[in-house]
């Protein structure tokens, strides 16, 4: 009872480390030439302005009921200058009054919003009047804000284009264009002026960021992605059968290593030595030492044709039930042959285990098993991590390997 | 040598045991048995005589103390003989504390024990059952520690839906004057697509709850801008601000929640308990204005305003079922929504009322000695009609056929009474004037007491033994005669 007291005691946690990406700030707090800080002064209220503005954009302030408001400000407004039809088509119960009231409320609310805006660059001129005037960090600090949010949105927007090729994104445009006509036709224009301010204003909200993030965990959501996506991402394996890659291997030039074997005529000539003779030929390079006292004549030579096999086994990791063989449908299958002739990758449908039971007749198993390297972690988009498991890892692969050899017949 | 020592130990002490058991069931059934007879001896009586509360305080006590002991005795029964099968002399020390670990922690308070003992003793009748959806579920006992612990863990609890009360009462008095205004147009909108209301509960699941949620787990937002002064000021904000008419009350709410930020565990336990307490007290006083409501304002407590509230009710049922198709309710919902939040605004309301009270004084003048006289009800119902009945009884004298009186008794005091069984004088008085009406009736002021002279028949409905004999008006027995008499009362 005693002892883990003392362990509770000595419990020591690392603190988190404070010092952030950015010290931009540290650089300009020496020696600043006058003409810098008068130019940062002046600059500031514009800087707060943009900052609050991307504050809004970014939904990074505290307020989100006045994010959603000014939303709701814009959209009527938005109503108000794209639409003709005000107050012309309401049915005759409304007496009008719903009609006027809107009008009303519609004229209000893009005036409102117009004059909240200035109102909001004044007030900020007038509280830096009112406050002491701020210090150089201060302003940096606010620029570097303002910086940070911008790439941001810069980074987004690239990725929203991220088709390198020009032809594909015509492609995409003209794809598109008929689309948004046919919706045309069928929403009117000012409903889909505001559904479109509001998706892309709302787009940053936790709200939907949680939820495209949440809809992104479903398998059929990736699916229908990386159906069209796909070509970018990872280059489409073909597949491969059994009989396939033993006829590549039998045939192909580069994979067929030919060994000559030397073996003492007296000698009784079985699958065991010359399995040992192959490896220890293959692993060591000198395998005739034995024979140097045996005259030529009692000799006997025995060529041998050597297949190397590799097979890559790829897995995932699913939530509580670890590691499976199980991927995701556009990754691949579960063991990919990788072939040596032209450095690429097939898929194949089966296991190495099922693959051995196919050993043609007149080819062995050199070793008696499949020699398994370590596995290798990846994130779940399959780039490296490392040779451990973390909670970083989401997928992990392996070389499988074995030879096979056959008598050549002379 | 010490194995056979222990060995004998502990067949002794096994054999004490089981000795002791005996003797503490014995003890418990003739315990058991005396409770039970007594009980169903004064089932007839309503009450609990001092006599039988003490004898039950001391039963409950006997058991309680029982099975304390019996409660300690095994756990140290069970962790001896653990002990005793590897009798290693370094393990004795330890054992002992575990022992002494599990009396402190696990054992249940002497008190509670006598207080859960006490109240089934007391009440020994089985008690009603409440409704439950699953036929299988019974109510639980009454037990003092889960009480107690219930209260423990509610007023723990209780802050999660403090916060939520807090928050709506924020938004009910603009204090969070974005949220009001936000809730507002979320009504609108509710008014003019009712169809909101079948998505929003979803909505409110997945961006309400399971959104700040996955933002605990995985926060996606990196925070760009270091705390600084905020320069500026939305509009809006400064123009639904709360503080200028009552600054005092804005600056003491900003007090509040910087206390509770500072709050300290042992604090926030009495924050919690003091909150269950206002809590259970406004509980109350709910249910003291609803029962107000139920049986004064709308229980024909007094007459004529219930009546027009009825037939208001009626006539407004009728008038909306007829006029609504030609109203837009959805503009009427939500502009009389606005409205009443507008009006009261801490800084409109205040000014509105000023206005209100100005045009009523301006308005009132007018009216000055005009007095309403409200005929407009008919208040004709019929009474309720019953009779009552009293006994009046008298007693044999020491020479027959003089009867002395006796009482006025609601009691018959035939021989199979049980009070005269017990040879008791049955609840009544000596004067017929002292004889009152039932509750919340009144006697018929144009009635008299009147001798029921059909004696036969009400000795028959009232279940006598036929073999009593009939004088006139009087049944009697051997030492009692009575006659019945019968008045009107109203209601």
């Amino acid at each position: 009872m005693s002892s883990r007291d003392v362990i509770k005691e000595t419990e020591y946690h690392a603190r988190f480390s404070i010092c952030g990406s950015r010290d931009s700030s540290r650089i300009l707090t020496g020696d600043v030439p006058f003409e810098i800080i008068k130019a940062l002064s002046n600059v500031y209220p514009i800087l707060l302005i943009l900052d609050s503005w991307l504050d809004c954009i970014l939904w990074t302030t505290g307020d989100t009921a006045l994010n959603l408001i000014n939303l709701l400000l814009v959209c009527i407004s938005l109503k108000f200058a794209a639409s003709d039809t005000t107050g012309s088509i309401y049915e005759i119960r409304n007496l009008y009054i719903e009609s006027a009231i809107f009008f009303v409320l519609k004229l209000l609310s893009f005036q409102f919003l117009l004059i909240s805006s200035i109102y909001y660059v004044n007030s900020v001129q007038v509280d830096l009047n009112r406050f002491e005037s701020p210090t150089v960090d201060e302003i940096v600090s606010t620029a570097d804000s303002v910086v940070n949010k911008l790439r941001l949105i810069h980074s987004q927007v690239t990725n929203l284009i991220k088709i390198e090729n020009f032809k594909e994104l015509i492609l995409f445009c003209i794809v598109l264009s008929p689309l948004q006509w046919i919706l045309l036709q069928f929403v009117q224009l000012d409903t889909y002026l505001i559904f479109v301010v509001a998706a892309c204003s709302l787009y940053h909200s936790n709200w939907i960021q949680v939820t495209m993030r949440v809809i992104w965990k479903c398998i059929y959501v990736r699916m229908a992605c990386y159906k069209h996506l796909k070509r970018y991402i990872s280059p489409k394996l073909k597949n491969i059968t059994t009989r396939q890659i033993w006829k590549s291997k039998m045939t192909g030039r580069d994979d067929l290593h030919s060994v000559t074997l030397r073996i003492k005529n007296t000698a009784n000539i079985n699958d065991e030595l010359i399995k040992t003779l192959l490896l220890n030929r293959i692993g060591t390079g000198e395998s005739e030492e034995y024979l140097e006292n045996v005259s030529e004549k009692e000799l006997l030579q025995v060529e041998c044709n050597v297949i190397e096999f590799e097979f890559i086994e790829n897995q995932r990791k699913w939530g509580p039930n670890g590691w499976m063989p199980k991927l995701l449908p556009y990754e691949g299958t579960n063991f990919t042959f990788s072939s040596s002739e032209n450095k690429t990758l097939y898929r194949y449908n089966e296991t190495p285990i099922i693959f051995q039971e196919y050993i043609p007749p007149n080819y062995y198993w050199l070793e008696d098993d499949w020699t398994k390297k370590l596995w290798k972690y990846y994130d779940t988009k399959w780039s490296f991590i490392g040779l451990n498991d973390s909670p970083e890892c989401f997928t992990r692969s392996r070389e499988w390997n074995r030879r096979a050899y056959s008598i050549r017949d002379n | 040598m010490s194995t056979v020592r222990s060995k004998k130990a502990s067949f002794i002490r096994s054999y004490l045991v089981k000795k002791y058991d005996r003797l503490l069931d014995s003890i418990l059934v003739a315990e058991e048995a005396i409770s039970s007879s007594s009980s169903s001896e004064s089932n007839g009586d309503s009450g609990i005589t001092q006599k039988e509360l003490i004898q039950k305080i001391a039963g409950s006590l006997v058991n309680a103390s029982i099975e304390k002991f019996r409660l300690e005795k095994d756990d140290i029964d069970t962790l001896s003989t653990d002990y005793d099968m590897d009798s290693d002399s370094s393990l004795k020390e330890p054992a002992s504390e575990v022992i002494r670990d599990i009396n402190n922690e696990v054992k249940e308070h002497f008190v509670d024990l006598f207080v859960d003992k006490l109240i089934s003793r007391i009440i020994s009748e089985k008690l009603p059952e409440r409704e439950h959806i699953s036929l299988d579920q019974h109510e639980k006992a009454l037990t003092a520690t889960l009480l107690a612990n219930n209260m423990k863990t509610m007023t723990s609890k209780l802050g999660h839906m403090m916060k939520f009360q807090d928050s709506v009462i924020r938004l009910i008095t603009w204090r969070n004057p974005t949220g009001t205004l936000l809730s507002l147009s979320l009504f609108t909108f509710i008014c003019y697509y009712p169809l909101l209301l079948m998505i929003l509960p979803l909505i409110l699941i997945t961006f309400g709850i399971m959104v700040p949620k996955y933002l605990e787990k995985y926060p996606i937002r990196e925070v760009y801008s270091i705390t600084r002064k905020s320069y500026g000021s939305p509009l809006l904000l400064r123009l639904l601000s709360v503080t200028s008419p009552d600054e005092k009350d804005a600056s003491l709410q900003r007090d509040k929640s910087a206390e509770f930020r500072d709050i300290g565990s042992s604090a926030l336990v009495v924050v919690n308990l003091r909150d269950f307490q206002n809590m259970t007290s406004s509980l109350i006083e709910l249910s003291e204005v609803n029962a107000k409501l139920v049986n004064e304002t709308l229980g024909f407590e007094d007459e004529r305003h219930t009546t027009v509230i009825f037939l208001l009710c009626i006539a407004s049922a009728l008038l909306l079922n007829l006029t609504s198709p030609f109203v837009n309710w959805s503009l009427t919902l939500s502009l009389s929504t606005w409205l009443f939040f507008i009006m009261h605004h801490p800084q409109i309301g205040p000014r509105l009322d000023k206005f209100i009270i100005k045009i009523r004084r301006l308005t009132s003048n007018k009216f000055i000695g005009e007095v309403i006289k409200k005929f407009d009800i008919i208040l004709d119902e019929k009474p309720q009609i019953n009779s009552v009945e009293v006994f009046e009884i008298y007693r044999q004298g020491i020479v027959p056929g003089v009867w002395k009186f006796f009482l006025y008794s609601s009691n018959c005091f035939d021989p199979s009474d049980e009070f005269r069984r017990a040879k008791h004088a049955p609840p009544g008085v000596k004067d017929l004037e002292d004889v009152k009406p039932p509750e919340s009736w009144l006697f018929d002021p144009n009635s008299e007491w009147e001798i029921d002279y059909n004696v036969e028949k009400w000795s028959y409905e009232n279940g006598l033994d036929p073999v009593l004999t009939i004088e006139d008006e009087y049944l009697c027995d051997t030492m009692f005669k009575r006659r019945r008499l019968t008045r009107r009362v109203l209601k």
